[in-house]
């Protein structure tokens, strides 16, 4: 069955608390989820209280200034630090979103900060992907075709073009799919909503000859028909897409070619 | 566990080339319940109060046995999809699951199937008791 409860080794202790230096005023406390598997002991929440006078205003900037001035074992990932690259996917204020573009002052009360839910975790905010990437790539996510290449480029109209806006611009930060839960109980066997999105990109590109056969592989109980709208996905994307939205067409698509 | 990769997990046994069909039933029968259920509940609360005869004579005019019909088994159908989606999701023990589904199976064709006979019973009127003891 489902685990309802956490198991014994991953319940969730009070950690310590990290004071503000002296003199600081104006005080946010950060409760940061915390774990490494090298110590052996439980997951435990820890706290510190950032100086908010000097520090940016977004959460991923309050987390590098504990990083750089707090406590350096804190481990997260971080990279482009404007929300095009996806890696620093983390729950915030019980919500799955990018550090880097949620500004601190959309929060009410202390920040807690913890990995994406439902993922093993590698340590402290950091979320083990490896089966978020290998079903991103089993949908195969590059044109396939069979015509001779053209000369040039393969061409598409503008139209067709615009029928790739609002599923282009995912970043796979996995926000979506750790949202789903459909993906927390079969993770496994559904793609999820992310890898759904990216197949749905690949299926509406006028210049694909692989529909048919890219249908094919999505049709499965589990794999496609676990999704059963719940949208939580299309709620917490922090890029503003809609998965589900992409997951209805796909079911669209697969009625269409036996009715 | 062993040494499998995620891509070789995801993969897995590839896929079922099934699901569709469950999707659009569960979605066809969901529309045609809405209005069957409305009907249902009218019914029954058309023969609230009457007699034993009156309520067997109602049930068992043409329209209204069929229509009942219609709504036992699509309803019953319509269970039997979403009790096996439930199962799907939730139970993750590939004997239990199995053992689950074919009850869900078994159960909800037994029940349609006692309620299909009882509409048809009361619609062709008492069963005639036949005494098998004696030679005819």
């Amino acid at each position: 069955m489902v685990e309802f409860a956490l198991p014994k080794n991953s319940k969730v202790q009070k950690g310590k608390t990290h004071a503000a230096p002296e003199g600081a005023s104006n005080i946010r406390k950060f409760q940061v989820y915390r774990w490494s598997p090298d110590d052996g002991d439980n997951p435990r929440v820890d706290t510190y209280e950032v100086d908010m006078d000097s520090c940016g205003p977004m959460v991923l900037d309050a987390l590098i200034k504990i990083k750089n001035e707090m406590d350096p074992t804190l481990t997260f990932r971080r990279s482009c630090r404007e929300g095009v690259c996806g890696s620093c996917a983390m729950n915030i204020d019980g919500m799955n979103t990018l550090a880097c573009t949620k500004g601190m002052d959309e929060i009410s009360g202390d920040v807690k900060v913890y990995p994406l839910p439902h993922t093993d975790v590698v340590k402290d905010l950091v979320p083990d992907l490896s089966t978020f990437y290998a079903q991103y790539a089993s949908i195969k996510p590059y044109l396939q075709t069979v015509s001779p290449e053209p000369q040039k480029e393969w061409r598409q109209s503008y139209e067709d073009r615009q029928k790739l806006d609002g599923l282009y611009e995912c970043i796979l930060c996995a926000c979506c799919s750790t949202s789903c839960p459909s993906y927390w109980w079969n993770g496994d066997r559904y793609l999820g909503p992310a890898a759904l999105l990216q197949a749905y990109r690949w299926l509406i590109d006028s210049r694909d000859e692989a529909t048919g056969e890219r249908l094919d592989d999505l049709e499965d109980p589990f794999r496609l028909y676990r999704c059963i709208t719940i949208m939580n996905c299309a709620q917490t994307c922090p890029k503003g897409l809609n998965p589900a939205r992409a997951i209805a067409e796909i079911k669209k698509m697969m009625v269409e070619r036996q009715v | 566990m062993a040494f499998k990769t995620p891509m070789g997990r995801v993969r897995g046994h590839g896929a079922a080339r099934a699901g569709t069909q469950t999707f659009w039933h569960q979605r066809l029968t969901a529309l045609a319940l809405v209005p069957l259920t409305l009907f249902f509940v009218a019914a029954m609360i058309t023969i609230t109060g009457k007699s034993h005869a009156e309520a067997a004579a109602y049930v068992g005019s043409p329209l209204v046995a069929v229509l009942l019909l219609a709504f036992l088994v699509i309803g019953f159908y319509h269970m039997k999809l979403g009790l096996a989606h439930v199962v799907e999701d939730y139970v993750h023990g590939e004997l239990t699951k199995i053992g689950l589904i074919v009850l869900i199976n078994l159960g909800t064709l037994l029940l349609g199937l006692a309620c299909v006979y009882s509409v048809l019973k009361l619609g062709f009127g008492p069963a005639v008791s036949i005494d098998i003891t004696t030679p005819l």
